[in-house]
C-alpha cells in the first residue's frame, strides 16, 4: 500500500488554490479592464436569452483604498433592455459609486451614490393569466424578513436618486396603466430613511403612493415603512395612512382609509378604520366602517364591523380553503326626519325604528379569483339579512343570499337570491308621508285607502343589459266611489357600471274607478303642465349627461274591457274604458285606448258613443288615429258622426237619419232644427262651424261640447285657425269658448228673442258713400 | 304735485291685503284670478264628489305654478302654515328680445312687431307670437311653413325658428261643394289664381266674398303644398237660395225702421241674383230692386243689372219723391292687388220736390257710371282700417237731347288711403288721409236763380262726419241751393292698442273749398281741427269727434255758417 504525502497533498492543494485564485483574479481583472465584454458573458446566464441589452457607453473604475477595502464607479449611460415578445422596453441611466469591503466577516457594501434615471418612457407587458403558484403571504412575509433584514446588514447608501417618470405596464385582463416612481434619499444627513414617492394613471383613476423606509426599524418589530396611499376616478376618491410593520412571526398592516363616490356636494362617503395581519396560518383583517349619504343622502352606517379570514396554504398565493366573511352593518335611515318620524309614529302608533340591522355572513373562496378554471368555480356565498320591519305602517322583510362564481370564461358571475316583501299597509299613512316631503299624492287618489304590497322572491338572474330584479307589486285601494286593484310586474334592468336603471313595468288593471274632476266643459280645460314653449333653463343643463338615469317603459292592460271607469256627472253610468298600452325606451307610446259604449249628458242633451278608440302608432308626431262612431237623437233626427284621421285633426263624417245635407246635419246637431229654419245669424255660425270641422281645427272634444251643448254662436277665423264659440247653459247664462275676444264678444250682441226673431247690432261696409249702423229686431226665413 | 302722484302711484301696492283664493290657498302679495275649472283642480269643489272635494297641498301648489308660470309669473315662491298655501307670485318676466332664426330672409322682421318685447311672458304672448311669423310667412309665399317659438326664461328672449321651405305658386284651384255653379262664379269671388305666389290674405278673401255673399253658408281654402306648388281647395256649402227678412230697428240716421227684403242669390247656376228691400222711416220711405244677371255667354263675368227704386225722402230742407228705372252692365275683377268694381247704364227719373228748392215733377233721363277700387289690403282689415286704399270715380249726368229738359253732369272722385306709419304689427299710428272732388257741369243753369231745376242729387250739401267735420251736417249749404263745385281733404292720426278696451283716440283735420260756379272753387276756406275717440266695439265702432269749424277769409256767403265745436257720435261709420 502506498503511503501518502501530506505534503504533496498539501502542495497538490495549495496549487489548485493558487491556480483558482489567479483565475479569480484573472477574471476580476479581466472584468475590471473588460466589463463590457464580462456583462455579455453574464447576461444569459442573470437574463432571459431573448432580452436584449445595449449601451452607448460604459465606464468601470476601480481603486484599492485597502486590499480589503475598494472604491469603484460604473457609469452606464443610455442602458437599454429590450425584449420582442411580451413586449419590453426600458432606457435608462446607471451611476454608481461605493466600497465594498472583501474578507470582512460582516460585508458590507457602501454605496456613496446610486443613481438610475429613466430616460424615455418605459414598456412592460406582462402576458398570461394569473397565477396561484408560489409562496403563500406567509412565507412572501418572510422571505421579505429575511431580505430586509439581509440589506439592513450588509449595505449601507449614502444617497439614493432613482427617477422613472413613465413605465407603461399593460397586463392580460387589465387596461394599459402608467406608473413613475422616485426614490431619494439626499445624503448622509438622514443615513436611514428612503423617501419613496411614486404614482399610476389609468384611463378611469389615477393614484398616488408616498412612503418613508426604515430598514433599521424592521429588526426591532416596528413600523419600517410608513406612508399614504391615495387614488381617485371620476366622481370617487380613497386614501388611507398606512404602516407596516414585521413583528416576529406576522406582518401588520395599519390602514385609515377615508373615500367618496358620486358627484354633487355631499356624495356618498365613507371611512375605514382597520388592520390586517399577515399570520403563519391565515390572514386577518379586521375594521369599522362609517358611510353616510347613502344612496342620494336618504341613509348612513355608522359603526359597521366587518372580519375577513383567509386562511394560507403552503406553496400557493391563496389557499383553496374558504375564508370567512361577516359585516354587520347599522344603517340609519337619515331620510325619516325627526318632524317626519313624529309624524309616523303618530299615525302607526308605534316606535318607529332609527336603525335597521343588516349582516352579511358567509365564505369567500379567494384563490378562486386567480385560477384559471376548466369549469365554474364559487368565489363568494354569502347571506345577507335586514332587521325586519314591522308596524301597521310599513311591513318590511329583506333577507338574501349573493353567489360570485369564476366562469370558464374567466368572467365572474353575481347571482344575487333575494326574498324580501315590502307592504304599506296603511296607504293613507304613505299618502302623509309624501304629502309632507312634498311629493304629490293628487286627487282623487289621496283619500284611497288600502295597501300596496311588494315582493321579490327569486334568483336575480343576469341578462345582457345586466342584472334583472324581477318584483310582483299589487294595489288594493279603495275610498267609497273608487276602487284600485290592480297587479303590476315590474323588472328593474342594472347595467354593469350602474349608470342607470330601467324600470319595466307592466301592469294589469282589475278595477280602476276614479273620478273625474267636476270641470265645466264650457269653461275651457285647464292646462295641467306646464307651456313647453317656456323654458326655465337651457335645455341639457338639467344635469350632468352622464349622470345618473332612470328610464321606465310600462305596459298597461286591463283585465276585462271597461276595467277602467272614470267617474263623472256627465256620463252614464261611468266611462268605461279599456287599454292595451305599451311605452317603449324610446319614449313612443304605442298600443290602444278604447272606449266602451256609453252615455254623456249635458245640459240637457244625450250623446251617444257607441265605439271610440285611439290608436297610438305614430312615433314621429304622436298625433294618434282615432275612429269613433257617435251617436244623438235630436227631435225628429237621428245624427250619427263618424270620426277619423287623428286626435289633432279628426275627420269627421254626418250623416242622419232621415238623410239631411251635411249643413242640415250640423244644423240639426247645433240647433235642432235644418238650416232653412234658421236666422241668418244661425246660419253663419253653422257655415262657421262646418268650415271648423272641415278644416279639422274641432278636435274631439269640441265638438262634444258643441255637439252636447246648446250653441248660440260660432265663429272660425281660417286664417289663425281659431274658433271662437257662445254656448247656453241655462236660461239667460252663456259662456264663451275659444280665444279671440273680438270675435266671441261680437257674437254675444246677437240676442235671440224669440225661435225665429233675433236682435242684431250690426254694420257692413259697402260700396255707397256712407255706412251706416243698425240696430234691427228681425225675423227671417231661407228657402 | 310729484308727491301726489307717487303717492297715487305707491298705494296700489302698499294697500294690497292678502287675498284669500280658498280656504287652503291665500296670496300675500297679489291677486290672481282663475277661470271656474282652474280653481276647482287649485281649491277642490264642494259640489266635486268624494276625491275632489279638497286637493291635496302639494298638488294646489302644482296647479298654481303652472298657472302662474304660464301666466308670466314664473319664479313664484309658496310657503306651508297648516293646511294652507301661503302664495308669492313674484313679478312677471318680461320679454327682453324676439329673436329670429328663419331660413328665409327679409319676412320676419321682429323691429316691426309690437306688443312683445316689453311685455310678460305667458303662453298667450307665444301663441301671438306664433300667429304672426305664420302669418307673415303665408303672406309672402310660404304655404306651409313650421314656425317654432320658445322663451327662455334665464335671459328673457323669445326665440322664433322657422322652416318656410321655398315659396309656392297658385298651381290649380279646385271648388269642392259647388252644387251645381259654373266655375265662372268662384272666378268672380276669387283674389288669387292660377299662377299667383301664394298669399293666405288673398284665399281667405276669397273665402270672406264667397261667404258674404249669402249664397254660401260655408267658405273655407285650404292649401296643400307639392314642393315649389300649391294646390288650393275651395271647400263651400251653398245654402237655400230665397232670403225673406223682415225687421224693424233703428241706425245712425233713423229712428225708427223697417226693412222687408227678399233676396234669391241663385237664379240659375252663375249664381245671378235679384234682391227687393221695402224700407220705411219718418224719413225715408222706399222700395229698391237691384239684379245681377250673368246672361252673356261669352263674358260670364260681366252682368247686366236692372234696377228700380221708388221712394220718399224727407229731410229738414226739403221733401221730395222721386223713382228710378233702370238697368247696368257691370262687372267685377281684381288687378293690381286691388278689387275692382265697375257698373254703368241709363236710368229713367222721376222726381217732384215737395218742399224746398228743387224740381217739380221733373222726368228725365240720366246715365249713371261707377267704378270702384279697393286694395286687398284695405279690403282684408277693412273693420280695422289699419291700412290700404280704396277710391271710386262716379258720373251721373242728363242731357236735354235724351230726355231731360237740362244738360248736367256731376263727376265724383274720391280716395282714400291708411298708411300704417313704420309698418308695425299692430299698427301704432296709423295715419288716414282721404280726398274727395265734386262737379257739376250744369250749362246753362243760372247760378242761382234756376237752381231749382237742378235735382238734389246734383248739387253739394257738405259739413259733417263724412267731410268737414267741425261743421252740422249739411250745414254748408248755400243757403239751401247747395254747391256745383268742392273739394276736399281730411286727415286723422289714430292711435291703436295703447288704451285699454280697444279705444282708440285720434286727431282731425280737413279743408275744404265750395264753389258755386262749375269747375270754380271759391273763398273761403273750411277749415276742421279736433280729436275724436274710436271705439272698435264688439258689436262695430263707435265714434265720436269734437271738431271747431274755422272759416278763413270768410265772405257775405258765410255768414249764415257758425263757427263752434261740434259734436259727432256714429255707429258703424269710418274715416
Amino acid at each position: 500500500m502506498r503511503k501518502i504525502s501530506w505534503l504533496r497533498v498539501f502542495g497538490f492543494l495549495a496549487g489548485v488554490f493558487a491556480l483558482l485564485l489567479a483565475i479569480v483574479i484573472g477574471a476580476v481583472a479581466w472584468t475590471f479592464y473588460h466589463p463590457e465584454r464580462a456583462w455579455r458573458f453574464v447576461q444569459p446566464l442573470v437574463m432571459p436569452k431573448d432580452v436584449q441589452t445595449s449601451w452607448a457607453s460604459w465606464q468601470f473604475k476601480a481603486q484599492k483604498i485597502s486590499m480589503k477595502r475598494w472604491h469603484f464607479e460604473w457609469n452606464v449611460i443610455d442602458f437599454k433592455v429590450h425584449r420582442a415578445s411580451p413586449n419590453i422596453f426600458l432606457q435608462f441611466d446607471v451611476k454608481f459609486a461605493g466600497n465594498v469591503n472583501f474578507f470582512d466577516p460582516r460585508t458590507e457594501v457602501q454605496f456613496e451614490n446610486l443613481e438610475v434615471i429613466s430616460k424615455s418612457p418605459g414598456v412592460l407587458e406582462m402576458m398570461g393569466p394569473p397565477n396561484n403558484t408560489g409562496k403563500n403571504p406567509f412565507e412572501q412575509v418572510e422571505s421579505l424578513r429575511s431580505q430586509v433584514y439581509w440589506l439592513d446588514r450588509t449595505v449601507r447608501v449614502d444617497k439614493i436618486k432613482i427617477s422613472v417618470p413613465q413605465i407603461s405596464v399593460t397586463t392580460a385582463t387589465h387596461p394599459t396603466v402608467k406608473l413613475n416612481l422616485d426614490v431619494n434619499k439626499p445624503g448622509k444627513t438622514d443615513p436611514l430613511a428612503v423617501d419613496f414617492k411614486g404614482g399610476a394613471k389609468a384611463t378611469l383613476w389615477e393614484s398616488t403612493f408616498n412612503a418613508i423606509l426604515r430598514l433599521d426599524q424592521a429588526a426591532a418589530g416596528i413600523a419600517f415603512l410608513k406612508g399614504d396611499v391615495a387614488a381617485k376616478g371620476k366622481d370617487w376618491q380613497v386614501s388611507t395612512p398606512f404602516d407596516l410593520a414585521l413583528p416576529e412571526k406576522q406582518m401588520v398592516l395599519g390602514y385609515k382609509v377615508k373615500g367618496s363616490a358620486g358627484a354633487g356636494a355631499n356624495p356618498p362617503s365613507g371611512t375605514a378604520d382597520g388592520e390586517a395581519s399577515v399570520q403563519s396560518n391565515q390572514i386577518v383583517i379586521r375594521g369599522k366602517s362609517d358611510f353616510v349619504n347613502l344612496p342620494g343622502g336618504m341613509s348612513s352606517v355608522k359603526g359597521a364591523e366587518w372580519a375577513l379570514e383567509l386562511p394560507l396554504w403552503p406553496g400557493v398565493v391563496l389557499s383553496h380553503l374558504a375564508s370567512h366573511a361577516n359585516i354587520t352593518a347599522p344603517i340609519s335611515l337619515t331620510f325619516i326626519s325627526p318632524e317626519v318620524r313624529a309624524q309616523l309614529e303618530k299615525n302607526c302608533k308605534c316606535k318607529w325604528p332609527q336603525v335597521l340591522k343588516a349582516t352579511l355572513d358567509g365564505k369567500v373562496w379567494a384563490s378562486h379569483l386567480l385560477d384559471g378554471v376548466a369549469e365554474d368555480r364559487p368565489v363568494a356565498n354569502l347571506n345577507f339579512k335586514f332587521e325586519p320591519v314591522n308596524n301597521s305602517l310599513l311591513v318590511l322583510n329583506l333577507a338574501g343570499e349573493l353567489r360570485v362564481t369564476h366562469a370558464k370564461d374567466q368572467s365572474f358571475k353575481v347571482s344575487p337570491t333575494v326574498d324580501a316583501t315590502i307592504k304599506f299597509p296603511n296607504f293613507q299613512a304613505v299618502k302623509g308621508w309624501l304629502e309632507s316631503n312634498r311629493i304629490m299624492v293628487p286627487s282623487p287618489f289621496d283619500i284611497l285607502q288600502g295597501s300596496i304590497e311588494a315582493t321579490i322572491k327569486t334568483t336575480l338572474w343576469q341578462s345582457d343589459k345586466g342584472l334583472v330584479i324581477p318584483i310582483d307589486a299589487k294595489a288594493n285601494l279603495a275610498s267609497t266611489e273608487q276602487k284600485v286593484v290592480l297587479d303590476s310586474k315590474i323588472n328593474l334592468y342594472i347595467p354593469e357600471n350602474f349608470k342607470s336603471v330601467d324600470i319595466m313595468l307592466d301592469f294589469t288593471v282589475h278595477d280602476f274607478i276614479v273620478e273625474l274632476p267636476p270641470l265645466d266643459p264650457v269653461q275651457g280645460f285647464p292646462q295641467l303642465t306646464k307651456d313647453s314653449r317656456l323654458l326655465m333653463q337651457p335645455e341639457g343643463s338639467v344635469g350632468p349627461p352622464d349622470a345618473f338615469k332612470f328610464r321606465v317603459m310600462y305596459g298597461i292592460r286591463t283585465a276585462k274591457p271597461g276595467a277602467v271607469r272614470l267617474l263623472s256627472k256627465l256620463a252614464k253610468p261611468a266611462i268605461p274604458v279599456s287599454l292595451d298600452l305599451d311605452r317603449t325606451a324610446r319614449g313612443d307610446t304605442l298600443g290602444s285606448v278604447r272606449i266602451e259604449p256609453f252615455e254623456l249628458n249635458y245640459l240637457h242633451r244625450t250623446m251617444h258613443i257607441d265605439q271610440l278608440r285611439v290608436i297610438m302608432d305614430d312615433r314621429e308626431t304622436a298625433d294618434f288615429a282615432v275612429d269613433g262612431r257617435l251617436r244623438m237623437e235630436q227631435s225628429q233626427y237621428k245624427v250619427s258622426i263618424v270620426v277619423s284621421g287623428s286626435l289633432r285633426s279628426p275627420l269627421i263624417k254626418l250623416s242622419s237619419e232621415p238623410e239631411l245635407s251635411r249643413s242640415d246635419i250640423v244644423s240639426v246637431l247645433l240647433y235642432d232644427r235644418t238650416s232653412d229654419q234658421l236666422v241668418s245669424a244661425d246660419r253663419e255660425t253653422v257655415g262657421s262651424f262646418e268650415a271648423a270641422i272641415s278644416d279639422r281645427a274641432i278636435g274631439l272634444l269640441g265638438l262634444w261640447v258643441f255637439a252636447s251643448t246648446p250653441i248660440r254662436s260660432f265663429s272660425y277665423n281660417a286664417l289663425t285657425k281659431v274658433y271662437t264659440a257662445t254656448v247656453q247653459l241655462a236660461e239667460g247664462t252663456t259662456a264663451s269658448i275659444g280665444t279671440d275676444w273680438e270675435e266671441a264678444a261680437q257674437l254675444e250682441v246677437r240676442k235671440r228673442v224669440t225661435r225665429r226673431w233675433v236682435l242684431t247690432a250690426s254694420w257692413a261696409p259697402s260700396d255707397s258713400k256712407e255706412q251706416l249702423g243698425k240696430l234691427v229686431l228681425q225675423w227671417e226665413k231661407r228657402f | 304735485m310729484v308727491n301726489f302722484l307717487a303717492l297715487l302711484l305707491v298705494l296700489p301696492s302698499a294697500a294690497f291685503a292678502e287675498f284669500r283664493l280658498c280656504d287652503n290657498v291665500l296670496f300675500k302679495d297679489q291677486k290672481m284670478k282663475l277661470t271656474a275649472n282652474e280653481k276647482i283642480l287649485v281649491c277642490g269643489s264642494s259640489k266635486g264628489s268624494e276625491g275632489w272635494k279638497d286637493v291635496p297641498l302639494s298638488q294646489t301648489e302644482y296647479h298654481l305654478k303652472v298657472f302662474l308660470q304660464n301666466d308670466g309669473y314664473h319664479q313664484p315662491t309658496f310657503e306651508r302654515h297648516g293646511n294652507q298655501v301661503w302664495v308669492w307670485m313674484g313679478k312677471r318676466t318680461k320679454v327682453d328680445h324676439l329673436l329670429i332664426r328663419s331660413d328665409v330672409s327679409g319676412v320676419l322682421d321682429p323691429n316691426r312687431t309690437r306688443k312683445i318685447e316689453g311685455y310678460r311672458i305667458t303662453s298667450d304672448l307665444l301663441d301671438d307670437v306664433t300667429k304672426w311669423a305664420d302669418f307673415e310667412l303665408k303672406s309672402n309665399g310660404y304655404a306651409c311653413p313650421k314656425v317654432d317659438v320658445k322663451a327662455q326664461a334665464w335671459d328673457r328672449n323669445v326665440l322664433v325658428t322657422t322652416n318656410a321651405g321655398t315659396k309656392g305658386r297658385i298651381r290649380k284651384i279646385e271648388w269642392e261643394g259647388r252644387d251645381g255653379l259654373k266655375y265662372s262664379v268662384l272666378e268672380r269671388y276669387s283674389a288669387i289664381e292660377p299662377g299667383d305666389l301664394y298669399d293666405i290674405r288673398k284665399t281667405q278673401l276669397t273665402s270672406n266674398r264667397l261667404f258674404a255673399d249669402g249664397l254660401f253658408e260655408m267658405a273655407l281654402t285650404q292649401p296643400t303644398c307639392q314642393g315649389e306648388d300649391v294646390d288650393l281647395v275651395v271647400k263651400t256649402s251653398v245654402g237655400k237660395p230665397r232670403l225673406l227678412r223682415f225687421g224693424f230697428g233703428g241706425s245712425t240716421e233713423e229712428l225708427p225702421f223697417m226693412d222687408v227684403s227678399y233676396k234669391n242669390a241663385r237664379l240659375d247656376d252663375k249664381a245671378s241674383s235679384m234682391s227687393v228691400l221695402l224700407h220705411s222711416s219718418p224719413k225715408l220711405q222706399s222700395l229698391t230692386g237691384g239684379s245681377e244677371l250673368y246672361v252673356f255667354p261669352i263674358l260670364p263675368s260681366v252682368f247686366w243689372g236692372p234696377r228700380f227704386k221708388i221712394a220718399r225722402k224727407s229731410e229738414h230742407a226739403f221733401e221730395e219723391f222721386s223713382s228710378k228705372v233702370g238697368a247696368d252692365a257691370g262687372r267685377y275683377w281684381d288687378q293690381f292687388n286691388s278689387r275692382w268694381h265697375v257698373r254703368g247704364g241709363p236710368t229713367v227719373n222721376y222726381v217732384d220736390t215737395v218742399r224746398g228748392i228743387g224740381p217739380q215733377q221733373s222726368k228725365y233721363l240720366s246715365w249713371e257710371a261707377a267704378l270702384t277700387g279697393a286694395s286687398h289690403l284695405y279690403e282684408l282689415s277693412v273693420r280695422d282700417q289699419y291700412e290700404g286704399w280704396s277710391g271710386r270715380l262716379e258720373y251721373h249726368g242728363q242731357r236735354n237731347e235724351l230726355g231731360s229738359k237740362l244738360n248736367v253732369d256731376r263727376y265724383d272722385a274720391s280716395l282714400k288711403y291708411l298708411w300704417n306709419i313704420n309698418n308695425y304689427y299692430p299698427p301704432l299710428f296709423v295715419l288716414a288721409g282721404r280726398v274727395s272732388a265734386v262737379a257739376v257741369n250744369a250749362n246753362p243753369v243760372d247760378l242761382t236763380s234756376n237752381r231749382e231745376k237742378l235735382p238734389l242729387e246734383y248739387r253739394i250739401f257738405w259739413g259733417g262726419d263724412q267731410n268737414l267735420r267741425g261743421f252740422g251736417r249739411q250745414n254748408l249749404n248755400n243757403k239751401g241751393l247747395g254747391y256745383l263745385t268742392g273739394l276736399y281733404g281730411g286727415f286723422e292720426l289714430r292711435l291703436i292698442e295703447e288704451l285699454p278696451y280697444r279705444l282708440q283716440p285720434f286727431l282731425l283735420w280737413d279743408v275744404a273749398r265750395l264753389g258755386n260756379r262749375r269747375w270754380t272753387l271759391d273763398e273761403p276756406v273750411f277749415t276742421s281741427w279736433g280729436y275724436g275717440m274710436r271705439w272698435a266695439s264688439p258689436f262695430g265702432t263707435l265714434r265720436g269727434s269734437a271738431a271747431k269749424g274755422e272759416i278763413e277769409n270768410g265772405n257775405v256767403s258765410t255768414v249764415a255758417y257758425t263757427r263752434e265745436w261740434v259734436y259727432f257720435f256714429s255707429f258703424g261709420q269710418e274715416f
